[in-house]
């Protein structure tokens, strides 16, 4: 099976070699046929490496520890649901899949214009398969999935214990389909600055696939939170870690290029600033692929050390030089068609809004760079924490939020007073309105929170209003009921309204960001059995007592559970229960570890325990004092040294697994003060719930149209009808 | 080395090859053909995206987020591109029904039939009566 990965590999790799010649070499001598095999070559990619990958995830799910990377991220007692997802924890697997999803996507793109762009296509399928070309070539020459051992060894080291989230099954996917689907309208722009055909059709013809690329991202980037906040223990959703910055950096000018990219359609304006932005975002998708395979940075994701670092480097600074060079050489033809008439008009508000993404953008780099800068100039590698972030971040997403309110509702070209009266007035209102109501609950000293409540209200007003006065106008013209003209304006209005519903969400999000940020209480203390606490919010918390237990999996200790029981109450009354918990995954694959310590000596993960609600979650992670027990299994690790060689094996594992048990059940027993991290932190639920939203909105704009013939041929019959009636 | 793989990696490269040389034996008689199909896709493209703004400028108007000034000068605009890539697809020989049309054939008229019903396809917003702001009197 090795064999005929290695063979798929290398067949994928002379492919996309050949369909970039042939690509080429069709656009530059107009014979049609070369670029039609250029793109042909994208669609026996895709079909070779779905091939490969799904080889290598069979042999996961088979546990094949002859396969060198099953060996060292799997294992027997890693449950099946994560032998799936452990093929992309590793290096190997996690190109493999980077090149699985960019053949997939660049097939599905191809296919689609396979009859559009004549010019363009053979260009950007020459780019889409020289990073095919990049990946492939590392799976081939420097980090092959299908190495093999020998002699294959009985057991696998195990995936890591922090991977063993459901969200992981799906945060790795669907940010690298964020960042592979950044590639194509990456290689249709350099398609279209190459052939000189800058006007909107690259975009509209990419259109989908950049939104495609934004949302995958932003629920990749929503899941990692998620992860962090419920698998981390450190109860934060966001630690500006330089594997999330790395997602967060396309995102960001991705959503600067998805608005910006209005203006062109509609004025001819900013095709240099969109040009230029598509280009940033691809080379930024590299970077964050980089950052996560590279180690450079130090991260909570450096899961293993990686070799392809310098190879990563030498792809960015060709996009950097290639991009800046076509550009530059192309600066007459991106000349803007019009001038921008109104400071106050939504060109202008587009354009701030990109200047604060990328202002965004720019700050999130420097932070996530400034280590390596630091130790190129001074010798120091020097973090900058949340509070460096902070001090730019906050702002700057208050000018962004107060940007998304305004930017739905002020004219083109230029406002008037009656169009400001008209569109502003209601919204300002409501977002005046929840600052006045805000002030007497004492919020005052947290300015930057009580601002972000009043624009985040501003924004919502917007969106609302926009949905009235939209379903208003179709019910002027149609006389449809208000439900069935809201439903025929979405779904006529896809990009529109479901840009409204992510505005929307946005908005929640940021109104979940700002409380839990400002107002959240957290707490470290040492409790004993029967102790209480106070968390803050006027919540109460009790340590009823320790928890004990031995999780097996396929018959075998998968780890050691260690918790306590908490009791919650708020002004006597009781509020629920939580059983915050650390377990303890056993070492593989060390022969000297002792033999009940190797139970202790491996990997440990805090799963935490809340209780979560709309308007605040009570969130508690444990560290339990294991001195005791560590200090018995030390004595019964010599013990059981001494009498491996006496008794039969069936009598040492039965002996071995009474120790285990015993020593469990005394830690319930006799568990001395554990250490507790309390955290009550308000409007958390909103966060997820914005995301939602966001998701959902997304999936309007997403959403296929009807398809055109059929709508064609339906409004063909209407007409007809229209006229036949008038004639009648 | 395994057999079995050697015999399925040839199979991957016959799959390979027949797949990337197919249009290299097709000849150019089809080539012809799908040229013309590919400027028929990127006219209709072009097309669908006139009617598309064309739609969006008047539900900006009746939204209140264009004066009425603007949004004349911006649908007189929108409609003539249209008109012009009409005209290319029936220079093409591409007839598209004549409800599809219907932007165009307004085109240069003074006062111009509404064909954006809040998205609605051109065929279907030609029988509607001309565009009111909602909440104010209709446009002068």
């Amino acid at each position: 099976m090795a064999d005929l990965g290695r063979g798929l590999l290398f067949l994928a790799l002379a492919v996309s070699v050949y369909g970039i010649a042939a690509s080429i070499y069709g656009a530059r001598t107009g014979q049609r046929d070369w670029a039609t095999s250029g793109r042909r070559a994208v669609y026996a990619l895709a079909g070779l490496s779905s091939a490969a990958f799904a080889l290598l995830e069979v042999a996961f799910l088979r546990s094949d520890f002859s396969f060198q990377v099953v060996q060292s991220h799997s294992s027997t007692t890693t449950p099946t649901f994560y032998k799936a997802a452990a093929a992309w924890s590793s290096q190997e697997g996690s190109l493999l899949l980077w090149l699985w999803l960019l053949s997939m996507w660049s097939a599905l793109v191809l296919f689609l214009t396979r009859r559009r762009m004549r010019d363009v296509q053979p260009y950007a399928t020459a780019v889409l398969l020289g990073f095919a070309t990049f990946f492939a070539g590392l799976l081939v020459f420097k980090v092959s999935p299908f190495e093999t051992f020998p002699v294959p060894p009985q057991e696998g080291t195990g995936l890591n214990p922090l991977l063993r989230h459901p969200s992981m099954m799906i945060h790795p996917p669907m940010l690298y389909s964020g960042y592979t689907l950044w590639a194509v309208p990456f290689a249709f722009a350099i398609g279209a600055l190459v052939v000189r055909r800058v006007d909107a059709e690259w975009i509209v013809a990419t259109r989908r696939f950049a939104l495609a690329a934004w949302f995958f991202l932003g629920v990749g980037i929503l899941l990692g939170a998620r992860w962090s906040y419920a698998e981390l223990g450190w109860g934060g959703y966001w630690a500006w870690d330089p594997v999330e910055n790395a997602s967060l950096l396309p995102w960001l000018t991705g959503t600067a290029f998805l608005h910006s990219v209005m203006v062109q359609e509609k004025r001819g304006m900013l095709k240099t600033w969109n040009a230029s932005l598509i280009l940033g975002t691809g080379v930024l998708a590299i970077l964050g692929t980089f950052l996560v395979r590279s180690g450079v940075l130090d991260s909570i994701h450096a899961f293993g050390a990686s070799t392809v670092g310098k190879e990563f480097v030498g792809l960015i600074a060709v996009m950097i030089a290639g991009s800046v060079a076509l550009v530059v050489s192309r600066r007459d033809t991106l000349r803007s068609e019009h001038r921008l008439d109104s400071l106050l008009s939504r060109e202008a508000m587009f354009l701030a809004n990109n200047l604060v993404l990328v202002g965004m953008a720019f700050v999130v780099f420097w932070g996530t760079f400034f280590p390596l800068i630091s130790e190129a100039l001074t010798g120091d590698k020097q973090s900058l924490g949340p509070p460096w972030y902070g001090q730019y971040t906050v702002p700057l997403a208050l000018v962004l939020v107060l940007l998304s309110g305004i930017g739905p509702i002020i004219a083109w070209r230029r406002a008037t007073p009656s169009n400001a009266r008209r569109n502003f007035v209601w919204p300002t209102t409501l977002g005046v309105v929840t600052l006045v109501v805000l002030l007497p609950f004492g919020i005052g000293h947290r300015p930057a929170a009580l601002l972000m409540f009043g624009f985040a209200a501003f924004a919502i007003g917007t969106v609302v209003q926009e949905f009235v006065r939209g379903m208003r106008a179709r019910r002027a013209m149609t006389g449809e009921a208000p439900p069935t003209a809201l439903v025929t304006l979405v779904r006529r209005n896809r990009r529109r309204y479901g840009g409204y519903v992510i505005h929307l969400g946005m908005a929640v999000m940021f109104i979940g960001v700002a409380a839990s940020s400002a107002f959240q209480h957290v707490n470290v203390v040492q409790l004993s059995k029967g102790q209480s606490t106070d968390a803050g919010s006027g919540y109460s918390i009790r340590y009823a007592g320790p928890t004990s237990r031995i999780d097996l999996s396929n018959g075998r200790v998968e780890r050691l559970v260690f918790g306590a029981h908490l009791i919650v109450s708020k002004d006597g009354k009781k509020v629920g229960d939580l059983r915050p918990e650390r377990g303890y995954y056993p070492i593989e694959g060390a022969p000297f570890a002792g033999a009940i310590g190797r139970y202790f000596d491996g990997e440990s993960t805090s799963e935490i325990a809340m209780i979560a609600g709309p308007r605040r979650d009570i969130w508690t992670a444990v560290t339990p004092n294991l001195d005791p027990t560590l200090k018995i299994a030390k004595e019964g690790d010599a013990t059981f040294r001494a009498a491996m060689t006496k008794m039969p094996p069936n009598q040492y594992a039965a002996a071995l697994g009474t120790a285990i048990r015993g020593l469990v059940d005394r830690y319930q027993r006799a568990a001395p003060p554990a250490t507790f991290r309390l955290i009550v932190s308000p409007l958390v639920w909103w966060i997820w719930t914005g995301g939602l939203i966001v998701i959902g909105g997304g999936l309007i704009c997403l959403w296929p149209a009807p398809d055109l013939a059929t709508r064609r041929a339906t409004a063909g019959y209407a007409a007809r009808v229209a006229r036949d009636l008038g004639r009648a | 080395m395994d057999p079995l793989a050697v015999v399925l990696v040839l199979v991957a490269v016959a799959f390979t090859v027949a797949v990337v040389a197919a249009p290299l034996r097709e000849g150019h008689a089809e080539e012809a053909e799908r040229a013309h199909e590919a400027e028929v896709a990127d006219l209709e493209a072009a097309k669908e995206a006139r009617y598309r703004e064309i739609r969006e400028a008047e539900m900006d108007f009746r939204t209140g987020k264009l004066s009425e000034a603007d949004w004349r000068v911006i649908d007189r605009e929108l409609r003539a591109e249209a008109v012009e890539v009409l005209r290319r697809l029936d220079a093409l020989g591409v007839h598209a029904p004549a409800p599809a049309e219907e932007p165009a054939a307004t085109a240069g008229r003074e006062r111009q039939p509404s064909v954006a019903e809040a998205g609605a396809d051109p065929a279907e917003a030609a029988a509607e009566p001309p565009p009111e702001r909602v909440g104010q009197p209709p446009a002068a």
